[in-house]
């Protein structure tokens, strides 16, 4: 534990360093950075002990070398919209808010990459492109406030991931400062593949902050497409709606986006649309499931694409979705965020109680068992259900990232208990159904200890990777491993003289 | 307290966290700290309200949460009343006593000369001198302490626009109070509360039915604060350039005289995103003969602060300044000669640095006037 002279000595010590502005103690400083996304109790609060906000690579490694100096947690903040809690300081230390690293430091339109601080929001770093004609399309919700580095950190969602893939596919290089400070540079540079070596960029992808701190990104880029069209088509059961995004793919359709809902989660929609225009919307009574998909490129390709999929659909039983004001806001939520002025999705929905989603991986022929026990489960940790979507997020290919949602009330601690042991349950269902426990809000601080259920002994693997990279546990400490297990692992390396 | 009142939104952003509020922050932007956005100040008054803040670092709160210009910025983006909530923290520090000294100047100012800007109360007239008003209108000019003194050119001009237009109005002079809005904005409601009560008290003794004001501060003042802090309020509360695009609408005006310019229009934030006059400024510029408006990258409920507003002036002009900057940027890269905006706030922060930017600064009110044979 790091005592309040220690705190005092540690400040003293980063304000020298970096400078007064750099450095926060106060309180109220400390409880803006005290929760992110995730659901807890309403009055749960991790306050960090110092924040600091460096401003370059070299000051981001002089704090991290101070810290290995007193051993005190690091633990990187950025849009503070993760699902886990991985920005939160559940061991205290330093908050380290990574906005002042957000400089696009090159465009290089001719090798079509961008070389940024990582943060940078996915929306600023696109508006910056725009005015190039290019291009980042990574595109989470959160993406008015997610950055680049926990894009990388968190590997998190994307919803044009089904022609672009997501970080993996778009990551060719960064900068990171290690868990003793160095400043290590990963990748293969502006290459978009390579062979030589042992691939440490895939390391860092979902790392959530603990082996080091992601600085700088280079990311490959395309041009801006031209035109785009949405559409929403309904169907009798989630599995035909699987069956017609299968056969969209086998068509050659390059599919942009494909979203499908179950019924319940198709309520969000006709409830919103239900309080804007006081009707009911013109819904078949069968529909129990929404594929929404979008076409991009070129005006005439898009048009024949989005034709020639409502054909295939028809033929598979879809009816298309006649209400143009669902889908628009359906793409309004994942992608263009105008809404109404003064009812963002987000608060106006969160009012009485907090969304919570499993974020499971499951293979597309399990989906169907998937669902069942997920309303059981749900049920039996008294959650009121709001219904599963399937994203998929590998380029071309049907690559379902489950979003398995009930509702939270965090006014009561039984029901974020039940949350918790809901996402348990559910997350061990899908290691039993051959598929994953979390593709989009990773590990953080909640699935620690059981991730080995999936894991098994590569966990050791892992734990010896953390070690080499943060050899003191200073980096996000409580956070992916487990403290206890960490502390038995030991990897002896020979430091390089300087 | 009054963030008791708003103790649901607070959780409900506790609960949420998108921070859809902080990209576009002006303040933000600059400070790059969560406690400086408007999710951070939210957790800020959390820790208010459950007691997790000790009262000594309320001094520093204040100034933290007084670096704001009040823009809307961080409520456009969210479906929650950020701004109200943000004066009602600043509600409850200043009845703690955690007052900023230029604030205090400024409302000293206001209770002793009617204007924030401790100028003689007499010289709030001197652009009225040789204009006619009509008494026994039911619609009173009101024409504000920035434009009165700082622009009484202008304010003539526009009082002979609406004439010309035929719009008879009734004017004050010399009786004409501060509207108060520094005392609302920076958190002074007890003293706004009086003050309004004042204001109410002559407006009724006029006899008016309806305010027609150039400045947008006014404007959202009387038509949005008034109402919730006096009883029996009851006047209809317009900004000239409504009354004006009413009459294009309804075939009254119709602008033949050519005014060749490239033009591009910046929102002031208290007519645009919180007064929601957005359409209006423009059907005026399309309406006008050899206008060209070009617009900025961000317009309407997404426009750019300029910086001027909340009382931030008084409280950090560096980062008014860089605020400032950043949006004249955005309107140089519209290759537009000229910037038009609709607000005294907006022109007296822009003109202080207009001279490094390759356009000019105009009224919207001056091209109509050009517009009108």
């Amino acid at each position: 534990m790091i005592d309040n002279a220690q705190i005092e000595q540690i400040t003293r010590k980063l304000r020298e360093e970096l400078g007064e502005d750099r450095v926060f103690t106060k309180t109220f400083h400390r409880m803006a950075y005290s929760r992110d996304w995730s659901p807890r109790d309403a009055k749960e609060a991790y306050l960090p002990d110092i924040v600091v906000r460096p401003f370059s690579l070299e000051e981001a490694s002089k704090m991290v070398k101070i810290a290995n100096e007193y051993k005190i947690p690091i633990v990187p903040y950025a849009g503070g919209t993760g699902m886990s809690g991985a920005s939160v300081p559940i061991y205290g230390g330093i908050s380290v808010d990574m906005k002042g690293l957000d400089e696009v430091k090159e465009v290089d339109i001719k090798n079509m990459t961008v070389t940024c601080g990582a943060g940078i929001t996915i929306l600023r770093l696109n508006e910056i492109l725009a005015e190039y004609g290019l291009w980042f399309p990574h595109d989470p919700e959160s993406k008015p406030a997610s950055t680049v580095g926990s894009a990388v950190a968190c590997n998190n969602d994307g919803t044009f991931a089904i022609k672009y893939g997501r970080t993996p596919d778009f990551l060719l290089n960064a900068v990171v400062v290690t868990g003793t400070g160095q400043i290590l540079r990963i990748g293969h540079r502006k290459a978009l593949v390579s062979s030589t070596g042992l691939k440490l960029l895939p390391l860092f992808i979902g790392s959530e902050g603990t082996l080091g701190l992601v600085c700088e990104t280079t990311l490959r880029i395309y041009p801006l497409p031209k035109t785009r069209q949405v559409a929403g088509i309904l169907f009798k059961s989630i599995n035909e709606a699987m069956k017609a995004l299968q056969r969209l793919l086998q068509t050659g359709l390059s599919v942009e986006s494909a979203h499908i809902n179950c019924g319940q989660r198709l309520n969000f929609y006709t409830h919103s649309f239900r309080l804007k225009y006081n009707r009911d919307p013109d819904i078949p009574e069968w529909a129990d499931a929404v594929l929404f998909i979008s076409f991009n490129g070129d005006e005439d390709v898009v048009n024949f694409s989005k034709n020639y999929a409502l054909k295939v659909n028809k033929e598979l039983n879809g009816e298309q979705l006649k209400e143009e004001a669902m889908v628009e806001s359906w793409w309004n939520s994942k992608h263009t965020g105008s809404f109404i002025p003064f009812r963002q999705k987000w608060p106006d929905s969160q009012r009485e109680k907090k969304f919570g989603a499993a974020d499971l991986g499951l293979p597309v022929g399990r989906i169907e068992e998937g669902y069942k026990r997920y309303l059981e489960i749900a049920e039996k940790n008294g959650l009121e259900i709001l219904g599963m979507c399937v994203y998929n997020e590998k380029a071309s290919c049907i690559s379902p990232s489950i979003s398995f949602a009930v509702w939270v009330d965090d006014k009561d601690p039984e029901s974020v208990r039940g949350w918790w042991n809901y996402v348990k349950e559910m997350s061990i269902m899908a290691v039993n159904l051959e598929g994953t426990m979390s593709t989009y809000w990773g590990d953080g601080q909640f699935r620690v200890g059981y991730n080995r259920i999936e894991h098994g002994d590569s966990l050791d693997f892992m734990m010896y990777v953390k070690k080499i990279f943060d050899p003191n546990n200073i980096m996000n400490p409580g956070k992916k491993f487990d403290l206890k297990e960490l502390a038995k692992i030991d990897v002896k390396i020979e430091k390089k003289s300087e | 307290m009054e963030l008791e009142k708003f103790k649901d939104a607070i959780y409900t952003c506790n609960r949420t966290r998108c921070g859809f509020c902080r990209e576009e922050c002006p303040v933000f932007k600059e400070k790059k700290l969560e406690s400086y956005a408007c999710r951070g100040k939210m957790l800020i008054a959390r820790g208010m309200l459950e007691g997790i803040i000790p009262e000594s670092e309320y001094e520093e709160i204040a100034k933290i949460v007084n670096t704001c210009s009040v823009c809307g910025s961080c409520a456009a983006n969210c479906a929650l009343d950020n701004d109200e909530i943000l004066e009602a923290l600043r509600a409850d520090l200043v009845k703690k006593g955690y007052i900023d000294e230029n604030h205090l100047l400024g409302i000293n100012s206001i209770l002793e000369k009617e204007n924030p800007f401790q100028l003689d109360r007499e010289d709030k007239i001197d652009w009225a001198e040789d204009i006619k008003f009509n008494k026994q209108s039911p619609i009173l000019f009101y024409a504000g302490c920035t434009d009165s003194l700082f622009y009484p050119e202008r304010l003539a001009n526009v009082v002979k626009t609406l004439k010309k237009l035929g719009i008879e109005m009734n004017y004050l002079g010399s009786d004409e109070p501060c509207c108060g809005e520094l005392m609302h904005t920076t958190g002074h409601w007890e003293k706004f509360q009086a003050h309004a009560e004042n204001v109410r008290r002559t407006f009724k003794e006029t006899g008016v039915k309806t305010i027609i004001t150039h400045c947008p501060g006014c404007l959202r003042t009387f038509r949005d604060k008034y109402p919730k802090f006096v009883e029996d309020w009851g006047f209809e509360v317009l900004h000239v350039i409504q009354l004006i695009a009413q009459k294009i609408e309804s075939g009254e005006i119709r602008f033949k005289k050519p005014v060749n310019m490239k033009v591009t229009y910046h929102d002031p934030c208290h007519l645009g995103r919180l007064a929601r006059i957005i359409d209006e400024p423009r059907a005026i510029l399309n309406a006008i003969p050899g206008i060209e408006l070009v617009e900025m990258k961000h317009i309407g409920y997404q426009s750019h602060c300029c910086g001027a507003g909340g009382g931030l002036m008084a409280i950090d002009y560096e980062l008014v300044g860089n605020i400032t900057d950043s949006r004249l940027k955005e309107a140089e890269e519209t290759g537009a000669d000229n910037l038009v905006t609709i607000c005294p706030s907006c022109e007296f922060n822009f003109e202080k640095v207009i001279r490094n930017y390759n356009i000019t600064l105009l009224d919207l009110m001056d091209i109509i006037d050009m517009a009108i044979e």
